[in-house]
């Protein structure tokens, strides 16, 4: 898989499904379970994320976080971990 | 929320594992990496040490630390400490505070992190790190007279750490200083560890790759102000592995070998970690689901 390729348009089921594990553990606390959004945190379901953002905008934003707002970097992360998360978030919008 | 909900739900959510995340903890004991507990996440992780010093006691030294992510760059840790001699007592040694700060917002090749920490302990048998003249012979005293020896100090690390195709490199450079009048003591610890496996599997899995992590950890003494070196202090090196099971409490072991005279051994050291999602938002009103 290559980072420079948009990964959603070729979202394989398992990529998804490992993805949506991932995000369960890690990131649905702030984000909702559905990606809708909390008081905190901003939805991932919109626009911006869904259209605008490319793959590698938000693989960026997960590798190095913002931390001045509270993001925290994902880094820690294996990059097909994160990759996978990636792929269930594009499939939120489709 | 009152307070006492709020710790029925903490204990029964341990039980059920509702409220836990399975995170990737690092499987050190010794070395800090430069990954910050999230923000808002309480990390309650218990430590324990098995050793056999020569010409000494048996002991278990235990720690329980409470982490706390204050912001994405700043971690706060408070820890509890007792040890068991055996044929001697069992007694507390004290806490320490400790924060950590990550001066560098974006992920870097080597990622800095500045560690401070206070301290009030006696008769610690932890070994949390090594540092001065740090050996064996420090655990032949029985309790009543090592209790006695009561260390209030800072202790400053130099924390780097790097992240590589899945492995996970950290580096520390520790001084420490008694508040009395004793010269600073340095030490150093290392680690370097990856997931068995790097992809996330499509369905929920007890024993799969990506649930375990293992590598290896070393850490000793540099000696103090006024004899710097690697000698007449103790040295350690093991192998080291943890494993994230399924309600998201995280086991680690490492048995460690002394590397010289002055070192014990044989140390064995075994943890338990649990991390409770967005702590203090169990306090608002309707916001505990």
């Amino acid at each position: 898989m290559t980072t420079k390729e948009p990964i959603h348009t070729k979202i394989r089921p398992d990529s998804v499904a490992g993805g949506k594990r991932i995000f369960e553990q890690n990131c649905s606390p702030r984000h909702g379970k559905n990606a809708e959004g909390t008081k905190k945190r901003p939805p991932l379901r919109s626009e911006r994320i869904q259209h605008e953002a490319t793959d590698g905008d938000i693989h960026w934003l997960l590798l190095n976080g913002n931390m001045k707002k509270g993001m925290p970097s994902w880094a820690k992360l294996p990059d097909q971990q994160l990759w996978r998360v990636i792929a269930y978030v594009k499939s939120l919008g489709q | 929320m009152d307070m006492k909900r709020f710790i029925a739900v903490c204990l029964f959510s341990l039980l059920l594992g509702r409220i836990g995340v399975g995170a990737q903890e690092r499987p050190y004991f010794v070395t800090y990496s430069q990954e910050m507990e999230e923000p808002g996440n309480l990390d309650i992780e218990w430590f324990n040490l098995d050793a056999k010093p020569n010409g000494a006691n048996r002991f278990v030294g235990s720690n329980i630390e409470f982490e706390y992510g204050v912001k994405a760059w700043w971690t706060s840790e408070f820890y509890l400490d007792v040890q068991m001699t055996q044929h001697d007592s069992t007694i507390f040694t004290g806490f320490r505070w400790e924060n950590r700060f990550r001066p560098l917002l974006r992920e870097h090749w080597i990622n800095p992190v500045i560690y401070a920490e206070f301290e009030n302990i006696s008769a610690d048998k932890t070994l949390r790190e090594v540092v001065g003249h740090d050996g064996g012979p420090d655990f032949a005293d029985p309790n009543s007279i090592a209790s006695l020896d009561r260390a209030r100090g800072i202790e400053l690390r130099l924390i780097l750490g790097s992240n590589f195709k899945g492995w996970n490199v950290s580096e520390n450079v520790i001084a420490e200083k008694n508040l009395s009048n004793v010269p600073w003591e340095f030490g150093y610890a290392w680690g370097a560890s990856r997931p068995l496996g790097l992809a996330a599997s499509a369905h929920d899995c007890t024993f799969c790759k990506e649930k375990f992590q293992a590598g290896l950890e070393m850490y000793g003494g540099l000696g103090d102000t006024y004899s710097l070196g690697t000698h007449l202090t103790s040295h350690y090196a093991g192998p080291t592995v943890n494993w994230i099971a399924p309600n998201g409490v995280t086991f680690s072991f490492s048995p460690q070998f002394g590397l010289n005279d002055y070192s014990i051994p044989r140390l064995y050291r075994f943890g338990v970690a649990y991390e409770i999602d967005q702590s203090f938002s169990h306090f608002h009103r309707g916001s505990a689901e």
